[in-house]
């Protein structure tokens, strides 16, 4: 006879030959090695304080005819910690989903099991294919001030554990972040940057349950955001850009009324339009110089000049354009 | 009078909170509605902000455990008829137009009112009684622009 025998971490096990007497002469094997003197007391194996590295195949032998008289797959384990539980709305008012995960391994086969209680009403939450550990539910009613009961029991040869959620209706409503979100230069606005995206596609019904969101921009080179909060609409002009400073922007979107703001969407990157530099001809070589040196002192305040300490804002702009200017003219002069 | 009063103050509190999901406007049907949609949910929303400073001094007044932050009032599941509920079949409510929708807030709103008004006056303090007052006055505002 062959089964599976689940132990704890730390246990000592002791295992018997089928049905072999305490005293008959046996051989044991562990995934097919020999297995020495010192672990039998008579016909038992005993091990003492077991580890995960001693799970395996266990068979023990009849000692002079080498039949094969009892197997067992010893799995080496623990019960299960209390689950992490978590529910969301990212779908109102269609319904909500619920996932969970085991803070640490088991190193053994779980088994789960959610319930959904509404009051007084069962509910049925539906396991969702993939992700594994993760199902959905439909709400039945809406504006119900009646909480909602989350229980998940997790089980396993070792033992059981559970965790239980209560939240309301609208607690649980965080949308998905904005999708295709798309940030372009203006032509001919050195300071402006166009940004438009897309509600969520998993938000079923934007008309009845409209969303606001929240933009944060900032230049690559600064740490601050700026924030904007945009009660309607799917797009906005930022008109303070920093010249020439490539961008990078994020969206969050949430109910107008209920539940939490959305994770930020994938960010994007965006440069405002800069004036492409005049087109040089060969017999100004004069010129050429001059106006080489000056876009390299008049360009965006890449210079050390223009860094210089951490103000920021259009008199720092001011400074940086005024030695621009005067780098210019020194140039000139040299020539 | 007080469980009473209790009772009504968390119906307020969650039916306020649940109402104000007021559909957009439909452009292709019912313009009329689009107006007193916009007002009565800016009037609700108002109405909801008076509610929870009403709620806290009523809290306050009652005192321990009331006034606790994990407070935590048991929602009135048995069919209180003169106390509206928002909840609503999710079918049902999809398939109402924005002209049902609003004759719903007008008859929920209008039963409100009369149920405050059969509250016992001389319950509370001066200051909530005056809160209390100041907050019908606005819910009969809010009523009167529904349904006119």
């Amino acid at each position: 006879e062959s089964h599976t025998q689940y132990e704890r971490v730390g246990a000592d096990v002791t295992m018997k030959c089928g049905s072999m007497d305490w005293d008959a002469a046996v051989t044991w094997t562990a995934n097919g090695t020999d297995i020495d003197e010192s672990h039998l007391n008579g016909s038992y194996l005993v091990l003492k304080n077991v580890d995960l590295s001693q799970s395996g195949q266990y068979s023990c032998y009849e000692g002079s005819s080498w039949h094969l008289k009892y197997q067992t797959n010893l799995r080496v384990g623990m019960p299960p910690k209390e689950p992490v539980l978590m529910c969301r709305s990212n779908n109102y008012p269609k319904g909500f989903y619920c996932s969970w995960h085991l803070p640490t391994p088991t190193y053994i086969p779980n088994s789960f099991n959610i319930s959904v209680i509404h009051g007084t009403k069962d509910m049925v939450c539906e396991k969702d294919a993939v992700p594994k550990n993760r199902c959905h539910i439909r709400y039945l009613q809406l504006f119900s001030t009646v909480k909602y009961k989350v229980t998940l029991t997790v089980t396993n040869p070792l033992g059981k554990n559970f965790t239980t959620l209560t939240f309301d209706e609208f607690a649980i409503v965080k949308p998905d972040p904005p999708e295709s979100v798309v940030a372009k230069p203006v032509p001919n606005n050195p300071r402006r940057l166009e940004v438009s995206w897309q509600n969520p596609s998993s938000w079923p019904d934007p008309e009845s349950f409209p969303l606001k969101f929240f933009l944060r921009y900032r230049p690559l080179i600064l740490d601050q955001w700026q924030h904007v909060e945009l009660s309607d609409g799917t797009s906005h002009t930022i008109t303070d850009a920093y010249a020439g400073k490539e961008y990078i922007i994020q969206v969050a979107a949430k109910d107008n009324d209920i539940g939490t703001w959305s994770d930020w969407s994938v960010a994007v990157h965006a440069t405002p339009w800069t004036e492409e530099p005049k087109h040089l001809t060969t017999e100004a070589q004069i010129t050429e110089t001059t106006s080489a040196s000056t876009s390299s002192f008049m360009a965006p305040p890449t210079t050390k000049i223009c860094d210089k300490g951490a103000v920021v804002g259009s008199g720092a702009m001011a400074v940086c354009w005024t030695a621009g200017l005067v780098m210019a003219a020194y140039s000139v002069l040299f020539i | 009078p007080t469980g009473d009063s209790w009772g009504i103050f968390t119906f307020l509190c969650a039916a306020l909170c649940n109402l104000p999901a007021l559909p957009a406007l439909n452009c292709s049907e019912e313009l009329g509605a689009g107006q007193s949609i916009q007002q009565t949910y800016d009037l609700t929303r108002y109405l909801e902000h008076q509610l929870r400073t009403l709620a806290g001094t009523y809290l306050n007044y009652l005192g321990p455990p009331f006034n606790e932050p994990d407070f935590n009032p048991p929602r009135l599941v048995r069919a209180e008829p003169r106390v509206p509920s928002a909840t609503v079949d999710l079918d049902l409510w999809r398939g109402l137009t924005d002209n049902a929708r609003l004759a719903a807030n007008y008859r929920a709103y209008s039963r409100l009112l009369c149920y405050l008004r059969l509250l016992d006056g001389q319950v509370g303090t001066a200051e909530l009684r005056h809160r209390l007052a100041h907050f019908c006055a606005s819910l009969q505002g809010l009523v009167l622009s529904i349904g006119g």
